[in-house]
């Protein structure tokens, strides 16, 4: 059966798209860093970013074209979201918190056109950018607070008895952060593709006659993982908000 | 240079926006505009992961002690439980959250327009 076995491999494994595949061969004193397809997505997403927001501020028109209201958008909604959260004091960090964002929302968006790879669907790259912001905003709340940032972990008005327990509760609490920022977009990212993948494969093996039922399935899918790549997005952006504001203002 | 009223008036009104705008660049103005209803799904996001991830980690943080100390299983049940408790605090708090800035979008609707001020009622969490 020719046609059986065409449409296995048709069905190829729905993990495949997340192989990463070295383009450039470099190794630096042993350790393995080529140019991966995972690091070309990575450098389109910057290009990308850098054109979206370069071409479209190019006239800077009091009366913004289409395009340029695009960008004035996105820094409004990254603005506001540091002023919900974070306060006047969060101001010196915006460009990191909107090239966060935009990075993120990027690479989630590339992802989703066919044949692309996404990047964010790799634990290493979302536990990387998580560690970025748990480092710098522990090592900015040190800066700021000294020790007396370690208040952060003694909850207010607890009764003495409750406190040791409560005080481990807010270290595993804080040092879980990365760990759940990461976990999210990857799960989120991985997952959601797994599915589109399995679906299409759906497709192929329920043939002409019931093919149609996964495919429309696909396409309500699709949009659903457009929302979830904004989403996504925003969620890790949100939460690198409260952390900073958790290290700046001191209370949660 | 006698101003006409309509051009008085359309220059106070320039005035008023030139002030609001400066305002909310300082920080100290109203925010725009209550969370939007995707600000609330994200955070039903974070109560999800929250609550799964750190029983899981906190599990595993215990079992590699046991597995240095040689104390199987103690230090896994101990820091497991803790990781319970620790996905339950964060959940509870998300949840408020979410409960606070649901009542500020109410309000927003109900007063339509004066927005309450930025996390004034943070501390009240704690208790």
């Amino acid at each position: 059966m020719p046609a059986r076995r065409e449409s296995e491999a048709l069905a190829a494994n729905p993990l495949e798209q997340f192989e990463i595949k070295r383009l450039v061969p470099i190794e630096i004193g042993g350790l393995d860093a080529s140019f991966t397809n995972s690091s070309a997505f990575m450098v389109l997403a910057i290009l990308a970013v850098t054109v979206f927001m370069v071409v479209g501020m190019r006239k800077g028109e009091l009366v913004p074209s289409r395009w340029q209201s695009m960008v004035e958008m996105s820094y409004e909604f990254v603005a506001n979201m540091l002023r919900e959260n974070v306060g006047p004091a969060g101001r010196p960090y915006f460009p990191f918190i909107f090239s966060l964002f935009m990075f993120i929302l990027f690479c989630n968006m590339l992802g989703m056109l066919p044949y692309s790879f996404t990047v964010t669907s790799h634990i290493i790259v979302t536990l990387a950018l998580a560690l970025v912001v748990f480092i710098g905003v522990t090592l900015i709340g040190f800066v700021r607070h000294g020790f007396h940032f370690l208040s952060l972990f003694v909850p207010k008005g607890v009764p003495a008895p409750l406190l040791p327990l409560l005080v481990v509760i807010e270290v595993l609490s804080y040092f879980i952060r990365p760990i759940s920022l990461s976990i999210r977009l990857f799960a989120n990212m991985m997952a959601g593709h797994t599915m589109l993948k399995v679906f299409a494969g759906f497709v192929i093996s329920m043939g002409i006659f019931f093919g149609w039922l996964p495919l429309s399935f696909i396409v309500a899918l699709t949009g659903l993982e457009i929302v979830i790549a904004f989403l996504q997005a925003y969620v890790f952006t949100i939460l690198t908000c409260l952390y900073l504001n958790d290290a700046l203002n001191l209370h949660h | 240079m006698t101003q006409d009223p309509a051009e008085r008036r359309s220059l106070q009104s320039l005035d008023e926006r030139i002030r609001r705008a400066r305002g909310s660049a300082a920080g100290e103005g109203p925010p725009q505009g209550a969370p939007s209803s995707s600000a609330l799904l994200g955070m039903a996001w974070r109560l999800a992961v929250e609550l799964v991830v750190a029983p899981a980690v906190c599990g595993y943080v215990g079992w590699l002690l046991d597995y240095w100390l040689g104390t199987r299983p103690w230090f896994f049940v101990l820091f497991l439980l803790l990781g319970l408790v620790t996905g339950g605090v964060l959940a509870y708090r998300a949840m408020q959250e979410m409960i606070r800035r649901g009542e500020l979008m109410d309000d927003e609707v109900a007063s339509n327009g004066t927005t309450p001020g930025r996390r004034d009622d943070a501390g009240e969490k704690r208790e």
